[in-house]
């Protein structure tokens, strides 16, 4: 990994990919496993239908959260010390929509609540979150993979503090919703109502199973439709942040996506470096025993 | 072959009357006796829906965990022919 060339590409795009991280085997091996284990969710922290934080339940995904690889290219961007703070299932079965653009820096929207917050009190200009995708099936353009805007991550097209008409306090449904934003309505979100994306300007992310992709949420993305009949796309996100950086500051419980969330049982992963910090809950063991790992 | 379940005692083979419920269940043909249920368009709603339909028209009464187990039609089938014995 050149990290001179993944920082170049990232801070001018805002992301970099895809890369490996696992074999094609490994990948749909893993895939397998981890549908499986996912049916059983007397181990998992939250007791809803939304997946988030499975790698507390699930030592194929405790694991992934410090793959060494993903580590790198990480710190490569944020440094050496790194938090995972969320992990989520983003499947997307033949027939659905695609996933309208979106820009997201705080995780404001779904609630009011930013759900990240840095320290010193105000976002700057450079990002201090990365989502790491990484697919476990193939993803291509007619099975719904993502699109990014190139450069997009340096202005603000949506502002998460506009209050929607959609999406809160919502039921949802992965499998069934009519909204292009999991239950959202993402455009609400425009700074300018009249301002569409341009799809000629949009790079498709189209990759194997067992690679990643690497971006800011504040890169504006979104994802193409699966307009196949027969090709389910399956990924899963692992999001970080560096130590410095608060994770849902003064919450114990919060409600998105149609799901209740209790944090009682909640907490950052230590997955690189150290945290000098300790603004955060964290964790060191998973609800199976696993022990998270931290590089360096 | 024979077997102690009469539904699944006829020339009709289980792979073929299972590919047929499968048909059914995801709404399309598009797979092979190799291709896993999840990744053909299934996922655990259809899956209850699947063990539904086998057992209706099977008559082989499987958990859901079993879907995950043996997710293709060539696994399927050999764990209906496992179950019925």
């Amino acid at each position: 990994m050149d990290r001179n060339q993944v920082r170049a590409d990232f801070f001018k795009n805002g992301f970099y990919g895809p890369f490996k991280v696992y074999d094609e085997a490994e990948a749909r091996d893993m895939l397998g496993i981890i549908r499986r284990q996912s049916q059983d969710v007397s181990k998992a922290i939250f007791q809803n239908d939304c997946n988030y934080d499975r790698h507390f339940d699930i030592d194929v995904l405790a694991k992934h959260i410090s793959n060494p690889i993903i580590a790198e290219h990480v710190k490569a961007i944020l440094g050496e010390n790194l938090l995972c703070w969320r992990t989520e299932y983003f499947p997307k079965f033949p027939g659905s929509k695609g996933t309208e653009w979106h820009q997201v820096e705080r995780f404001q929207y779904t609630t009011g609540n930013p759900q990240l917050q840095p320290m010193d009190g105000k976002p700057g200009d450079v990002p201090f979150e990365l989502t790491v995708w990484t697919t476990f099936t193939e993803s291509d353009i007619e099975n719904g993979c993502m699109k990014f805007l190139p450069g997009s991550h340096l202005r603000k097209y949506y502002d998460e503090s506009i209050v929607p008409k959609t999406g809160r306090g919502s039921s949802y449904s992965s499998i069934e919703s009519e909204t292009s934003f999991f239950g959202y309505n993402f455009s609400e979100f425009k700074v300018d109502p009249n301002w569409e994306p341009s799809e000629e300007d949009a790079v498709s992310m189209v990759m194997r199973p067992g690679q990643a992709v690497i971006f800011t949420a504040k890169c504006v993305h979104g994802s193409h439709p699966n307009t196949t009949k027969n090709r389910t796309r399956f990924a899963i996100t692992a999001r970080y942040v560096a130590p410095d950086v608060m994770v849902y500051p003064n919450q114990h419980e919060f409600n998105e996506h149609g799901g209740h969330f209790d944090l009682k049982q909640y907490g950052t992963v230590l997955v690189s470096g150290a945290d000098k910090f300790n603004v955060n809950r964290r964790r060191t063991e998973s609800n199976t025993g696993y022990q998270f790992s931290s590089q360096g | 072959m024979t077997t102690a379940n009469p539904a699944l005692s006829t020339e009709y083979s289980v792979t073929d009357r299972l590919s047929s419920i499968w048909k059914q269940v995801l709404g399309h043909d598009s797979f092979g006796p190799d291709d896993s249920f999840f990744d053909v368009g299934g996922h655990s709603l259809i899956a209850n829906r699947l063990c539904l339909a086998i057992e209706e028209r099977l008559g082989v009464q499987l958990p859901v965990i079993d879907i995950f187990d043996h997710p293709t039609i060539k696994q399927l089938s050999a764990r209906i022919q496992q179950a019925s014995a």
